[in-house]
């Protein structure tokens, strides 16, 4: 019997990794990270829901080491993190507290004559690779969702808080979002296809016309710097599940596919028929967006959405 | 301060394919410096302008030496380059180890400096695992740093925040790419790097016994690797574009995702 731990903060939906956790364990723990006096209440069916809270889990050495003592008494085997940006921080030093094999932005996982093996993503989401975790505890990340429902109050427990590294937060500022990617029923997101930081027109008619939010790959935000980050997709980004996501001029780097592999209905737009984003399309345009875009854009226009 | 930044030699993940055997082609693909490695070697070369040095540290095979020499065009000192039969495949777990072996044999250092991720694999582990190998704090998302009286005053984005921290050094960081653009190597640059600049070793020169790095005694194995495929509709559209469009508006219609 194998149990698991599956660790999330306040506001994400653990539904994705429960059912992870559950293809190789039988006992699944949901464990919200949160901060003092907080009191998360999580939609959950998973077999146990608890919380830990208290001042200082914002540093990740601190949360790894109280992580740590709480797998220690629970026995468990599997650790399950979301992978936002800072439970990604925990992985490293709770494998190192637990001697655990670690590994990131895990999609499938299976027991091989009581070996885990985990699937991932490789060079680009063109492979998936297989790798055996070969140490008797395994800490991995794997994508979570928001947070929909309230769900059940989950029970606080007790942790043991080691004394910080010489690391401390001065201040932290929340950036003000004017997109709800997380939330939206519908996406247009483009790419590197896009020519010109004026082009972006056309995303925006294509965009209206659906109803939808805009967002964009990686390189559209770091290297071209044409959006905010809140309207990226992806790993460093935002992982978005809307029902349509309509991927324009975007090649399907890995970064990019983990952060929208889940959505109901994908569609690619891409000149080149060997994109990576084709793979996991399930309606691909071979063709030139600056032909296709407008035609679709009048169209949907015409049909009034 | 004195910086040790890690820096991977990856294939150029755009041009890695599968051949009509399903076999992986990736010893074909060109190689380069893993682009967020070159965020850290940006900021340490700016850090170096205000008089601090660094040095490069790199786990890969032999033929890293020549992404090595590019690296050092940015104003590293030296480059070791850690190789020997076990590179191929090695996972994050190893590399850490031997990047935290070469930290701890050619410092000490007051920073160690890393791009968040690698292109290839995106497993974002290698420089937070060498942080807590070395024992010593660690941010990782760094978009603006600088480097005060035994204290780097740190940046760094967190999902829907920015964060500002103080860490003592000796300390860990890596870089997404926003924390600066990148210089322009030129080819002329590089060239100008000798080569004995690079110092290839062992992993037992480092003090990493060999035997460790075996298949069987690392924590995470390559089992296999096969084509990505998604229980997918993948029905491609092609041809006029005004027919294109109108086929994909019938399908989006059948499937209930347009109003």
């Amino acid at each position: 019997m194998r149990r698991c731990i599956v660790v999330i903060e306040p506001g994400q939906d653990p539904a994705s990794l429960v059912i992870l956790a559950r293809t190789v364990a039988d006992f699944v723990t949901v464990l919200v990270v949160c901060g003092e006096g907080e009191h998360p209440r999580v939609a959950s069916d998973a077999d146990r829901l608890v919380a830990v809270a208290a001042a200082g889990l914002e540093v990740s050495e601190v949360a790894a080491a109280a992580l740590a003592g709480v797998v220690r008494s629970d026995g468990a085997r599997l650790v399950v993190l979301a992978s936002s940006a800072r439970l990604r921080e925990v992985v490293a030093p709770l494998s190192a507290s637990l001697d655990a094999a670690s590994v990131s932005d895990v999609i499938a996982l299976s027991d091989v004559g009581g070996v885990l093996h985990a699937d991932r993503l490789l060079y680009g989401g063109v492979a998936v690779a297989t790798l055996a975790l070969q140490r008797e505890v395994v800490v991995l990340t794997a994508p979570a969702g928001r947070a929909s429902e309230v769900g059940e109050p989950a029970e606080l427990v007790d942790v043991e808080l080691a004394a910080p590294p010489a690391k401390e937060r001065l201040a932290r500022a929340i950036v003000e979002r004017d997109v709800k990617l997380p939330t939206a029923e519908r996406l247009v997101s483009f790419g590197r296809g896009l020519k010109s930081r004026d082009d972006m027109q056309l995303i925006e008619g294509l965009a209206a016309s659906l109803g939808a939010e805009i967002g964009c790959s990686r390189p559209i935000v770091e290297d071209m710097r044409w959006l905010s980050v809140d309207h990226q997709v992806g790993l460093t980004g935002t992982t978005v599940t809307p029902n349509l996501y309509v991927a324009v001029g975007i090649s399907g780097q890995i970064q990019h596919l983990v952060g929208m592999r889940d959505s109901k209905v994908i569609v690619a737009i891409n000149t080149n028929p060997a994109a990576p984003i084709f793979s996991v399309a399930d309606l691909g345009v071979v063709g030139d967006l600056y032909e296709v875009v407008p035609r679709l854009t009048s169209a949907l226009a015409a049909r009034g959405g | 301060v004195r910086i040790l930044v890690t820096v991977k030699h990856v294939p150029d993940t755009t041009e890695v394919r599968f051949d009509a055997g399903g076999d992986l082609m990736v010893r074909q693909a060109p190689t380069k410096i893993n682009d967020y490695d070159r965020n850290a070697l940006e900021a340490a070369a700016q850090l170096k302008e205000s008089g601090h040095e660094f040095v490069i540290g790199c786990v890969g095979p032999a033929e890293a030496a020549k992404t090595l020499k590019e690296a050092l065009a940015y104003g590293g000192e030296y480059a070791v380059l850690v190789s020997g039969p076990w590179a191929e495949g090695l996972t994050s777990d190893a590399s850490a180890r031997l990047l935290s072996a070469v930290a701890t044999a050619e410092g000490p250092f007051d920073l160690i400096l890393s791009g968040d991720v690698s292109e290839d694999g995106y497993d974002g582990l290698v420089p937070g695992l060498v942080a807590a190998s070395l024992g010593v704090p660690y941010l990782r998302g760094v978009i603006a740093l600088s480097v005060g009286d035994g204290v780097l005053d740190v940046e760094r984005g967190v999902d829907d925040a920015v964060e500002t921290w103080r860490v003592s050094a000796p300390a860990a960081l890596s870089v997404t790419r926003l924390v600066n653009v990148p210089r322009t190597i030129t080819t002329m640059q590089v060239m100008k790097v000798p080569i004995s600049k690079v110092r290839t070793v062992s992993a037992g020169h480092v003090g990493v016994d060999e035997s460790s790095l075996a298949p069987e005694a690392v924590a995470v194995r390559p089992v296999s690797v096969r084509p990505a495929t998604q229980a997918r509709r993948n029905e491609m559209l092609t041809g006029d574009p005004d027919d294109v469009v109108a086929a994909l508006i019938s399908h989006l219609s059948d499937l209930g995702v347009l109003s």
